[in-house]
């Protein structure tokens, strides 16, 4: 069976990227984790919300801004260009928001 | 408007990849009790997981990197463009190495590496004492009209 590992970084700026990891088994997404991560001054990389679908259980968790989880909550699958869509739209703002509704 | 960045990773650079992981996480099921303790809190630790899981089976890796920022543009210049492909076609021991074949300034070379490996145009690795200048993209693209 044809097994296929997709990274994908996304830039949406020069601080914020998207890092994706995708794994399909003859077509079908076996596991999929999307990153939304964000560079500030003098810091690494930090992950400010992460969705994926670990253990085949679709969740969103949510960081503290210094890459403390302070949320992980249930939620629909998402693909790429869905999250994609939600972090150009809302960008650090999801950090306050109910992301188990978007 | 986007450009989208391909990199083909040899079975080298693979190995490579899964030997680095190994030396940080000793084996694949210390780190899965790693990601499994921490309730995959840690993305990176996650991420590495699942590539180093796959990878080691023998699963096929895309590489891609998307640059929506505008700001690529200006990393892309002419003689950066020129350097990537020298890179491409060309393997060097180091940035001396390659100002040299390229004939021009040390230092400009170096701030045109650095440039390019903000968006992971090319890597810098680690030879010995000095480093080792490489590029693995394959395709580079601008799109229009996404």
């Amino acid at each position: 069976m044809t097994m296929n590992v997709t990274r994908q970084k996304t830039w949406i700026h020069k601080n914020e990227l998207l890092e994706s990891i995708l794994v399909d088994e003859a077509g079908k997404i076996r596991f999929y984790s999307h990153t939304y991560l964000v560079r500030t001054k003098g810091r690494d990389w930090t992950p400010y919300v992460k969705w994926d679908n670990w253990d085949r259980q679709p969740h969103v968790d949510k960081f503290d801004g210094g890459g403390v989880l302070v949320e992980q909550k249930a939620c629909n699958e998402k693909n790429m260009e869905e999250v994609l869509k939600l972090i150009k739209i809302f960008r650090k703002n999801l950090l306050t928001m109910d992301l188990s509704q978007l | 408007m986007k450009v989208k960045i391909i990199k083909k990773r040899k079975k080298s650079d693979i190995q490579d990849m899964i030997k680095n992981w190994e030396k940080k996480y000793g084996k694949l099921s210390s780190l899965n009790q790693k990601v499994l303790i921490s309730k995959c809190t840690s993305p990176e630790r996650m991420s590495e997981y699942v590539l180093w899981k796959y990878l080691s089976k023998g699963a096929e890796f895309q590489d891609i990197t998307v640059v929506e920022d505008a700001d690529v543009f200006e990393v892309l210049s002419p003689r950066r463009a020129e350097l990537l492909e020298y890179l491409m076609n060309n393997e060097v021991s180091s940035i001396k190495k390659l100002a040299d074949n390229l004939n021009r300034n040390y230092k400009n070379v170096y701030d045109d590496l650095q440039a390019l490996a903000k968006y992971d145009l090319v890597e810098l690795r680690a030879s010995g004492r000095s480093l080792k200048p490489c590029s693995i993209v394959t395709n580079l693209e601008v799109i229009f009209g996404e």
